[in-house]
This record gives structure tokens, C-alpha cells and sequence, in this order.
């Protein structure tokens, strides 16, 4: 074969590819379109159907077993409606279209589907049957949170396990945010916090863990929780957990259940030997505490060298409202360093409360009246 | 008289180079189809996912990271305000916009004050990247609204990125430009990957595309069609064959180097520890994630900088040769700077596929493309004048060149279709099917030539400055002169 009719052959495969593409792309977006079509000619005859069940306090027998009996073509495109609409709905209206899929199969359905192979098809069927809450397996849903080999499926199960909301999974959940499978932290802890307080002697147990993320999760989700019972456990380990991670995690829970007594520990935690991360975090929990003490040590913290210390004391000071408005102003007339990050804040509130006068529109560079400061203050 | 032996020689040498020229364009294209392969496995694989990707749960977690989108703005006037309001009504739990006024002349930031009710502020900024442009003032809306604007003395849009970065109070950053219409769920779609993969993601882009014959409302793209004119529809069709597909391509070999400056979304520490935009260098996107991989690499830490195949952002693309020739220029340019400022990494197997392929590929089939490309048609023309190559041959070479150009665009199309499918209209396909051959047929050839000045002019060193563009706006026919988009 001459490089000339190599040429042309190349040349022919080519345009014939381009021609077979072409008609692909016509066929499936007329494939499409028929679909759309169909499938909507299909759902259309039960649509008032599923109206009236969800409007209905009473469930209606007929609509029920018109539904249920819909033969296995209409109900493919009826099914992804259903759950469209479960989505959306809460209470009764809801309960009566989880009910249908029930009796249909579906979630018998999905539950075979968690064990088969293929990922795609566990994390959707892990997926739905969260949202299909009361009939989902829980414990198959810990098994994949724990151990299934694809970390998707192990985030859309953990996920999961905290739409279903049942504070048995907290255990399962804090391990899965562990060890060499773990769920990302944030995920296993959100999943957590939807447990709801009844998982709050687990996450407990939990910050006692010997896994740096079990109690970091355990902490991060007790404060959100807002469990006094766990101060002075987060106490002890704003203070001396070996992890720093830990540490911050456990003063930023202190500030949000917000007891007075954590206020010793988060003062320390603020310390010039602690770490920046760690005084930032403390400062901001302070803050959140509150009350006079609370003011006098941010007041002080103003002047700290570290910016994000500084500019979170003055926040925390600012977001107490006219208690420390005294502090503030205190500070920003002084020529301490912690003059402008008192004034930025005393704006902020000036400007919130619509005691400052807009700009015109017309302003001009040189109209500039307040300071911007730059460089690290201090 | 020219000696035999000097014109056989010039005949053989010719005949070399065509060749050359001819298995260069094979390797190029065959790139192309690679890549194409990659962004449809990496397309299936991110639709399959679509439906349990947890968008809604994200949203309502209050330990979904918060962000602050950075807008740089110069001379933005005409859309500035529309652009805030749109990103203020973005969907994410919690983030800030950051509006970066870099010494407009216009009534940029006249405009912000009247539609937001600003007010000035003291404001501490910490120097955490190096800025130029001294900074003049910072705003903030009378309202609770989590807007930010400051203005400050003009030094380019790289340091007005730097100054936004000092700025931003929270841990994720993102970059978009003052032209890009984004879609609701933006923020979200390209922080999914840092909430599933926080230890490693330090950085994600999102699908660009060109917003021209779309419908806007309220900042938002509620229809999608093509251009009216043909100009701006074959840039859809190259920003499909070109941009989607080879970054969805190189993020699915774990070597993506570009995140468009017109979307994309870093995680702020490590942009400190890389020092922030470089000043100087119009490829600035693209420099700023070829240091991250050359950062991280060094540092010996996992990592991954992932492009999310989903359509997150739109852009005006050029309606005029004039402004199209000015852009190509300019994004040829920085791919030249971007380039050399990174040589170190060329070819070393310390950065891994960045040093080893991504950078080479860029060299050698982005930054030579045009030369070799020009060179390439003169050479043959030359080939054929001194009967070096045979006309049959040259029409049958060139023929199947160009069909395997146009057979990428229309693959580009079908995978669009498969995945996407945005263009609903059956009009607008036929339009898209017909500028994948028009693409072929001198377009490319053009943006080759504006390609070679633009390396032209970085080998001279010409004078950088911020781009301008006339722009025809999404909602009436009021032109304005404006700074030219990052590259999509």
C-alpha cells in the first residue's frame, strides 16, 4: 500500500467517523425527546392521582390501588416522580408516597441493591433509602459507611444514616470518620449533628477515643449540639489533648454550648504559649461565653501581635452587642495596636445601626476620609 | 544559477519538514482525541454521580467551609452592579463578595455606592501577599448584605487578586470575573470536591463557557442558545473542542495546569504559601496553579487540583476579529510567560505529570502550535513551487488534516449532546455541526497568526496591561469598553 492510498483511506475513516457521529447525535437527541415525551404521557394519567393522595388528610384507597397497580412500563416513569415529590414533601404527604414505594417494591428493591456490585448503583440506592428514612436498613447502611471499598458510597451511606436520624448510627459514624475507609470529617460530623442530642453519650465515649478524628468529631459536634454536660470533658481537652486539631475543636465547643465555667480554660487556651490557631479559635469562644470577665480578657486580647487573635477579639467583642461597646470605644480612642481593629468593629456596628452616612455616589479617590490600615498591627 | 546539489538539498530538506509538519499535526490531533476520550469517561463518571452528589445537605450543613469570591474590577461600570447582584444571590450557606475597585477611571465604583448604599470603613488588612497598588479604601453596604468592596490605586489584575486574598475572611477563595454570569449553584458545584476530599483538593475550576446569544435574567442564564452571529459561535464550538473537553481531559489524568481565572476556587492557605498571584504575568491563572503543583510537589504533600465538568459560569466571548485578535494574542502571550516563569519544572520528574507531560504538551502542542502551523503552510507551499511535493498529495494531506480537525470539533459536539445536551434547539445544533467545519476552515488558520504575534510580542517584551475588550452586554445593545475576560 502507497503512503498515498494510506492517505486516503485515513482520510475516508475519517469522514466517516465525523458522518457517524453526526448521526449519533440526532438520534439521541431524538431518543430524548421521545423519552421526555413518553414518559410524561405516562405519569400524566396518575399526576391528579398523586395530587389528590398528598392533599388528602385521608388516604384515598382507589387513587392508592389505581397507583399501585400501574403496570411495570408506566411505573418506571412513575417511581423517579414519586421520589421527585418525596423529596420535596414532609409530614403526612410524605409518609403516604413512602408508603406506595413501599408496597410497590421499591425499597425492598434498593435494599438488594446496597449488596450488588457496581458503586454507582449502592450509593444511589444508599441515597434514596435515606430519604426513604423509616424503612431503611440501618445497619447495611453502617456496614457501607464502614466498609465498602469506594469512598463515595461510604460518604452518600454516612450521609444517609443522618437523614434517617436514628442516634444508634452514632457509634457506626464516628468510626466510619476513622481509620484507613474514613468518611471525610465533615460529612461523618454532619450526619452526627443530625442524630440530635440522643447521640450525645456516644460522641461522649467518643472524645475519650484514642482516634485523633473520633475526638475531634466527637467535639466539634458536641458543642454544635450544645451538650453542658460535655464541658468540662471538652475542658480537658481544650487543654491538653496531644492533637492540636482536638484542642481547637474542643475550645470552639466550649464557646457554643457557652457555660461560664469554660471561661478559665478558654482564657489559658489563649495564652501567648498556646498555638495562633488554637488563641484565634479560644478568643472567638470567649466571645460567644460572654459576660463581664469575658469583655475585660478580649478587651486585652486587642492588643495581641497575632492578627487573627486581634481581629477576633474584636469581633467577638463587637458581636456582644453594648455591653462591650465601653471596651471598644475604650480601645480605639487609646494609640494601643488595638486601636484599629476596636475602630473597624465600632464602624461595623455604626454601620448596622444606620448611624453612618452613606457615600455619595459621586465620591472621588481623594474623598477618602477613614483610615485603611495595612500591615501586621502590632 | 543555483547549483543542483543546493536545490536537491533545498528539495530534501523541505520534504523533511513537510513530513515533520505532517506527523506533528498527526500527534497533535491524536492529543486532542485522547484528551477527548478522558473528558468522556470523566463526563459518564460525573453524571452517573449527579444524583446523590449531596448538593441540598452541603447547603444546609453548618460546617460547609464559607468563601470569599474575589471580583476584580476595572472600568466594569456598565455590568458591575448586575454582576454583584447576581453573585449576592448565589446558593451557599455562607461567603462573602469581595468587589476589587484597581484604580477604575469610570464610575465603577460610583455605580456600587449608589445601588448597594455603601458606607466607608476602617478595615485592618494584613500584607499576606504582596500587593502594589496601594490600597485606597474599603466599603461595606448599609444593609446585612456579605458584600465587601475596596478600591485601590491600579496595578493590574493580579494584584488586585492579591489584595482581595488579604482581604477575604474565610478559607476558601474564590476567583471570578466581573463579566462571568455563574449559575446559581456554583459555589456549591465547585466546593463539592473540598468537602469530599478535604485533605488533598487545594484547588478546583469549573466548566466556562461562552454566554452570547443566551438569555440573562437578573444575572442568571434562563435559556441557552447560540450566538446570533457566526463569529461568536464558532468560539462555542472551540470552547467545547478546546476547553471543556482537554480540561476535563487533563484533570482526569490528575495534570490539569489550568483553572481559568474566570471561575475558580483555592484554598487560601496554600494560596499564601505560594505568595499569591505573580505580578507581571498575564497568564496569571495558569501560573498560579502550575506553582501550586510545583509548591505541593516540593513539599512533598498529597494533593489534587480538580475540574468539575459541571457548567458553572459563562462569558461574553469576542463579536469582532479586532477584539478576538487582541484576546488571542494576550492568552497566547501568557501561555509564553507562564511557560518560562515555570521552566524549572519542564521535563523533571520531581513535579511529576506537570513536569513531565502537561508541561511538555503545553510547549510543544499549545505554544509551538501557530509557529509550526504558519511555518508549517509556507513550507508546503514552498514544497510545492520547487516541486518538493506532489499537488495531489499536498490537497489529499491537507484534506485529511482538516477532516480530522473537523471530526474532533463534531466528536466535542456529540459528547456535549450525550452529556450536557444545553443547546435544546435543533437550529442550534445544525449552527454548532456547521461551525465545526468553519473552525477548520480558516478560523484556526487566523487564531494561528494572532498566536504567533502574541509570542512575537512576548519575545520583544511589550508592555502588559489589562486587556480591554467592547462589550455588547447580555440585556441591550449598549457597547462599552471593558477589560477582556480571563482565558475560559
Amino acid at each position: 500500500m502507497t503512503v498515498y492510498t494510506a492517505f486516503l483511506l485515513a482520510g475516508l475513516a475519517l469522514v466517516a467517523l465525523g458522518l457517524a457521529l453526526a448521526a449519533a447525535i440526532i438520534v439521541q437527541r431524538g431518543l430524548r425527546q421521545h423519552a421526555g415525551r413518553r414518559d410524561l404521557a405516562l405519569v400524566e394519567p396518575f399526576r391528579p392521582l398523586l395530587i389528590a393522595l398528598v392533599m388528602d388528610e385521608r388516604a384515598d384507597a382507589t387513587a392508592t390501588a389505581r397507583i399501585l397497580g400501574a403496570d411495570a412500563r408506566a411505573w418506571s416513569a412513575l417511581e423517579p416522580h414519586i421520589i421527585s415529590m418525596v423529596r420535596k414533601l414532609r409530614g403526612d404527604s410524605r409518609a403516604v408516597l413512602v408508603n406506595l414505594l413501599h408496597e410497590r417494591g421499591t425499597i425492598t428493591r434498593l435494599n438488594r441493591r446496597l449488596t450488588r456490585p457496581g458503586a454507582v448503583g449502592r450509593a444511589r440506592a444508599a441515597e434514596l433509602l435515606g430519604l426513604l428514612g423509616e424503612h431503611a436498613p440501618r445497619r447495611d447502611l453502617e456496614r457501607l459507611a464502614l466498609r465498602d471499598h469506594d469512598a463515595e458510597v461510604r460518604i452518600v451511606a454516612a450521609r444517609a444514616l443522618g437523614e434517617i436520624g436514628d442516634p444508634k448510627s452514632a457509634r457506626a459514624l464516628l468510626a466510619a470518620a476513622s481509620g484507613p475507609r474514613a468518611v471525610p470529617l465533615r460529612i461523618a460530623a454532619r450526619s452526627l449533628a443530625r442524630l440530635g442530642p440522643g447521640a450525645a453519650p456516644e460522641l461522649m465515649r467518643g472524645l475519650r477515643s484514642d482516634k485523633t478524628t473520633s475526638r475531634a468529631v466527637s467535639a466539634e459536634i458536641l458543642g454544635l449540639l450544645g451538650v453542658t454536660s460535655a464541658a468540662t470533658v471538652l475542658a480537658s481537652a481544650a487543654e491538653d489533648d496531644p492533637e492540636l486539631d482536638v484542642r481547637i475543636r474542643s475550645a470552639r465547643a466550649l464557646g457554643r454550648i457557652g457555660v461560664p465555667s469554660a471561661l478559665p480554660v478558654l482564657e489559658r487556651c489563649t495564652g501567648p504559649d498556646r498555638h495562633p490557631a488554637l488563641r484565634a479559635v479560644a478568643a472567638r469562644a470567649v466571645g460567644e461565653v460572654g459576660g463581664p470577665i469575658a469583655i475585660e480578657l478580649l478587651a486585652r486580647l486587642l492588643d495581641d501581635p497575632v492578627h487573627r487573635v486581634a481581629a477576633n477579639a474584636a469581633r467577638a467583642l463587637g458581636r456582644l452587642g453594648d455591653r462591650a461597646l465601653p471596651a471598644l470605644r475604650r480601645t480605639a480612642a487609646g494609640a494601643t495596636p488595638g486601636a484599629p481593629y476596636a475602630a473597624e468593629v465600632l464602624a461595623e456596628i455604626d454601620v448596622r445601626s444606620g448611624r453612618v452616612v452613606a457615600l455619595r455616589a459621586d465620591a472621588a479617590v481623594g474623598d477618602v476620609r477613614l483610615p485603611v490600615v495595612t500591615g501586621v498591627v502590632g | 544559477m543555483i547549483p543542483h546539489v543546493v536545490t536537491d538539498a533545498a528539495v530534501a530538506f523541505l520534504t523533511g519538514f513537510d513530513w515533520f509538519v505532517l506527523g506533528y499535526f498527526l500527534a497533535l490531533n491524536s492529543g486532542y482525541l485522547v484528551l477527548l476520550a478522558l473528558a468522556s469517561l470523566e463526563f459518564a463518571r460525573h453524571l452517573r454521580r449527579l444524583p446523590f452528589a449531596g448538593y441540598d445537605e452541603a447547603y444546609a450543613s453548618p460546617l460547609t467551609l464559607p468563601v470569599s469570591v474575589i471580583v476584580p474590577a476595572h472600568d466594569e461600570g456598565p455590568g458591575i452592579v448586575d454582576a454583584v447582584r447576581a453573585m449576592l444571590s448565589l446558593r451557599y450557606p455562607e461567603f462573602e463578595i469581595l468587589v476589587v475597585d484597581d484604580g477604575s477611571t469610570d464610575d465603577t465604583f460610583a455605580r456600587l455606592v449608589e445601588a448597594f448604599d455603601l458606607v466607608e470603613v476602617p478595615r485592618v488588612v494584613t500584607p499576606d501577599v504582596p500587593v502594589v497598588g496601594a490600597l485606597v479604601s474599603v466599603s461595606v453596604p448599609r444593609s446585612a448584605l456579605p458584600l465587601v468592596v475596596v478600591r485601590k490605586e491600579n496595578g493590574g489584575k493580579a494584584d488586585a487578586l492579591n489584595t482581595g486574598i488579604n482581604v477575604a475572611r474565610y478559607p476558601l477563595v474564590c476567583m471570578v470575573d466581573a463579566d462571568s454570569v455563574l449559575d446559581p449553584d456554583a459555589l456549591m458545584t465547585v466546593s463539592k470536591p473540598f468537602a469530599d476530599d478535604p485533605e488533598r483538593v487545594v484547588a478546583t475550576g469549573g466548566v466556562v463557557r461562552a454566554a452570547n446569544g443566551c438569555t440573562v435574567s437578573g444575572g442568571r442564564i434562563v435559556e441557552v442558545r447560540m450566538p446570533r452571529t457566526w463569529l461568536p459561535r464558532i468560539q462555542v464550538v472551540e470552547y467545547l473542542r478546546a476547553f471543556l473537553m482537554g480540561r476535563s481531559g487533563w484533570s482526569r489524568l490528575g495534570a490539569l495546569a489550568i483553572i481559568s481565572g474566570a471561575f475558580g476556587l483555592f484554598r487560601r492557605d496554600v494560596l499564601l504559601e505560594v505568595g499569591g498571584m505573580a505580578h507581571g504575568c498575564i497568564g496569571e491563572d495558569a501560573d498560579l496553579v502550575i506553582r501550586i503543583h510545583g509548591h505541593m510537589r516540593r513539599t512533598q504533600r498529597p494533593y489534587r487540583v480538580v475540574f468539575v465538568a459541571e457548567p458553572v459560569a459563562w462569558t461574553e466571548v469576542p463579536t469582532s476579529l479586532k477584539v478576538l485578535a487582541n484576546q488571542r494574542r494576550r492568552w497566547h502571550r501568557g501561555l509564553a510567560q507562564t511557560l518560562w516563569r515555570n521552566r524549572s519544572m519542564m521535563l523533571n520528574p520531581r513535579y511529576g505529570r506537570i513536569g513531565l507531560l502537561t508541561l511538555p504538551y503545553y510547549f510543544v502542542f499549545e505554544l509551538l502550535a501557530p509557529v509550526v502551523e504558519v511555518v508549517g503552510v509556507s513550507a508546503a507551499a514552498l514544497g510545492f513551487l520547487v516541486g518538493a511535493v506532489n499537488l495531489s498529495f499536498a490537497v489529499l494531506f491537507v484534506a485529511v488534516a482538516l477532516a480530522y480537525g473537523i471530526l474532533l470539533s463534531i466528536a466535542s459536539l456529540a459528547l456535549e449532546e450525550f452529556s450536557f445536551h444545553r443547546y435544546r434547539r435543533w437550529r442550534d445544533l445544525a449552527l454548532a455541526v456547521g461551525c465545526a467545519f468553519i473552525e477548520n476552515l480558516g478560523y484556526r488558520q487566523l487564531t494561528a497568526v494572532w498566536r504567533l504575534q502574541g509570542l512575537w510580542a512576548e519575545l520583544k517584551g511589550a508592555r502588559v496591561e489589562w486587556g480591554t475588550m467592547s462589550r455588547e452586554g447580555f440585556g441591550g445593545p449598549a457597547a462599552a469598553s471593558q477589560p477582556v475576560g480571563s482565558r475560559p
